[in-house]
């Protein structure tokens, strides 16, 4: 019962947090001089990257944990901000574009932020492949796992050797600089901006959970149905 | 630990000198790999000889999945290798070993590749120790990320898709510095400290990580 | 009977796979110097009784000792102590049988390998074959090999799971020899098979797995083989115990 009030809860604190957001990206914030108005999916293009890494850092912990103690219910944490990681992840592979586009005329740069996200999304559906292609729900946990912690130990190995080859082979950046300063409208519609997309992380997040957790309901009282209609007919 | 590597180590470079699979497969893809860049792109200009460590290293990236993949088949062919699950050893040592057989196996078919490399880039080795260095570090590299996920990928019904799938990704910091250090000893770049240091952290990080996990990897 | 830690013994084993049940509650204990025979039809649940024996299959309910120690723990003694034979032949094919059972014997830290490996290819008559690839032997040899494999490091517990599918005659008759030798010099084995009247040459007990559970534990001395053939076939072919 909490945990539906706690789910209520973060539903409706998101609906407010995301229509601020929303007006404030289109009313409160001034458009950008260069950029123009192409330059608003910023406010939604950096707040779906940084959970898609939140994300990938949850899977790492729940992996972890899963690994240490063997309860189920890390695996299915560990699933779910997958699911839901690679989705925002995908969604920041596609407003990078779009954003690219006509502010600098190419689709794609090869910039270090943008790569990284990249080399992330093709880790994480790595790990959801693993998933699907295992049979046995205990080895499907445990090889997940491990792949959750070791793909997360690469991401750093990964941002450090971009950068480092993008300092040799420059390239437009397309999240802006890591100093360009920011008007003090700007960086409110961008903290309310990723308020608003974290609690949507989470609202997503959770669901998925609750979804995962009626499956598996649903298939215990099937094998408990199947096991007690064999006893009878057994005996 | 180190006792256990060096017998399954000693197992499967026999193995490999009787059958000669793993390196002759990946070999011929590497080779397949460079004569296909060869025709699909026109590699005798100066631009494209500045990115044969490039070419090199992505047949290599493929090649390799190749031997790596044989490397766990092998064990499954007629379940020796859960005969060697239930062994009295240390699983870490059975990673070490097979670590250890797949990196020399990458880095003799590198050096079998490189005078058809040379020949078909027109490239002239400038620094001999840092090619050795490179091919060694960056098979030691390929070797750790690649057995443990082979190990993985064996228990799906999908192993071939899966193993480049989760690997290549991973491998994308070494396969960086693999093509820096390799360009460096081209003599098509200046310095590549940097980048033999980041080959150096990745084969101690992905080995280490690789030994502590590798116990959960094999159980059933 | 000894007094001493049974070299198996499981209490209340369960194993469920989903919604099917392979093993129901399990009572099975074997000391050193027997040889338990399991028969059942196939499906009945003997393949997961020796794989949970052997330490293949890790979870369960119930409990399983071997040598004292839970199966669940695995530890390297008891791993030591237990040779497993398995549908699979589990060798390399690739490599000489003298090289696989080389690698074995080392891997089990056996001190006189290279002696132990060549005195059971001798045991099994594969002396001449030492030095050819496993792919090149026939199933019998295979077969041969991998009970050879699982002697190599000389266990106290053998396991294994119809181990006379595609002997030939004098091999079967190899094996019974072993395993009778085993059993004399204190060893424990559980062996899961058809083959009635082999099983009778060297068991000293008979088990009968129907479903999961077991249905007959019985001392071979007290058990006529011909009558227990014919109650086993009738098991066999319907399905139900016959009193």
């Amino acid at each position: 019962m909490a945990r539906r009030k706690i789910a209520i809860f973060v539903d409706a604190l998101l609906v407010v947090t995301m229509a601020v957001a929303m007006a404030m990206v289109f009313f409160y914030a001034p458009i950008e001089s260069e950029m123009g108005i192409v330059q608003k999916i910023f406010y939604v293009h950096v707040p779906l990257a940084w959970n898609a890494f939140l994300g990938f850092a949850m899977v790492f912990f729940f992996s972890f944990r899963y690994l240490a103690t063997r309860d189920h219910k890390w695996d299915a944490r560990a699933q779910s901000a997958a699911e839901v990681g690679v989705l925002f992840t995908t969604l920041v592979l596609i407003t990078g574009p779009i954003w690219a586009k006509p502010v600098w005329g190419i689709w794609w740069t090869w910039d270090a932020r943008l790569t990284l996200t990249l080399v992330l999304w093709l880790i994480y559906m790595g790990y959801l492949m693993l998933r699907r292609y295992v049979e046995s729900p205990e080895r499907r946990a445990v090889l997940a796992a491990v792949v959750g912690v070791t793909g997360f130990i690469d991401v750093p190995l990964v941002y450090f050797a971009i950068r480092w080859w993008r300092t040799q082979h420059p390239q437009p950046v397309i999240a802006g600089g890591e100093g360009s300063g920011l008007d003090p409208r700007m960086s409110a519609t961008l903290w309310v901006c990723v308020a608003a997309f974290t609690l949507l992380f989470f609202a997503l997040y959770g669901r998925r959970l609750e979804i995962e957790a009626l499956r598996a309901q649903a298939e215990a009282l099937r094998d408990d149905a199947d096991a007690a209609q064999a006893q009878g007919a057994r005996s | 630990m180190l006792r256990t590597a060096g017998i399954v180590l000693w197992k499967d470079l026999r193995i490999e000198l009787r059958t000669r699979d793993a390196v002759s497969a990946a070999l011929v893809f590497a080779i397949l790999v460079l004569v296909i860049f060869n025709f699909a792109l026109d590699v005798n200009t100066p631009e494209m000889r500045r990115l044969a460590a490039g070419f090199f290293w992505v047949a290599f990236a493929f090649a390799g999945t190749l031997s790596l993949n044989r490397s766990f088949a092998l064990e499954k062919e007629s379940g020796a290798g859960r005969a060697l699950a239930l062994a009295p050893v240390d699983p870490a040592g059975i990673f070490l070993g097979k670590c250890l057989a797949n990196a020399v196996f990458l880095f003799v078919t590198q050096l079998v590749a490189l005078p058809l490399f040379v020949i078909f880039f027109d490239v002239s080795i400038a620094r001999v120790g840092a090619l050795a260095s490179s091919f060694a570090l960056g098979s030691l590299a390929f070797a750790a990320t690649g057995t443990l996920f082979s190990a993985i990928a064996s228990n799906t019904r999908m192993r071939e898709l899966l193993l480049p799938l989760l690997f290549l990704p991973l491998a994308v910091p070494a396969l960086i510095a693999a093509v820096e250090t390799t360009s460096f000893a081209l003599g098509q770049t200046e310095s590549a400290s940097f980048w033999f240091r980041l080959l150096l952290v990745y084969d101690v990080v992905f080995v280490t990580a690789s030994l502590l996990v590798f116990e959960y990897v094999l159980e059933e | 009977m000894a007094v001493s830690t049974p070299a198996l013994s499981c209490e209340r084993l369960s194993k469920r796979y989903g919604r099917i049940s392979a093993l129901t509650s399990v009572n099975v204990t074997v000391g050193a110097g027997e040889c338990v025979a399991i028969f059942g039809r196939n499906g009945a649940g003997k393949t997961t009784l020796l794989h949970v024996a052997g330490s293949l299959i890790r979870s369960f309910e119930g409990e399983v000792r071997v040598f004292g120690t839970s199966r669940r723990d695995a530890t390297v003694e008891t791993r030591r102590a237990v040779g497993l034979v398995l549908h699979e032949i589990c060798l390399y094919d690739d490599l000489s049988a003298l090289d696989n059972l080389r690698f074995f014997a080392r891997l089990y830290g056996v001190s006189d390998y290279e002696a132990r490996a060549r005195d059971v290819l001798t045991q099994f008559g594969l002396s001449e074959r030492a030095a050819t690839a496993v792919r090149t032997l026939s199933r019998g040899m295979k077969q041969r090999l991998a009970i050879a494999r699982a002697l190599v490091h000389r266990p106290r517990l053998l396991l294994m799971d119809e181990p006379f599918t595609g002997l030939d005659e004098p091999g079967s008759q190899t094996l019974v020899a072993v395993l009778r030798d085993f059993v004399r010099d204190g060893g424990a084995v559980v062996v899961s098979t058809h083959d009635v009247e082999r099983a009778f040459d060297v068991a000293t007990r008979a088990i009968i797995l129907e479903r999961g559970s077991v249905t007959l534990d019985r001392s071979v001395a007290d058990v006529d083989a011909t009558a227990f053939r014919h109650a086993y076939w009738h098991v066999l072919f319907t399905g139900t115990p016959r009193a």
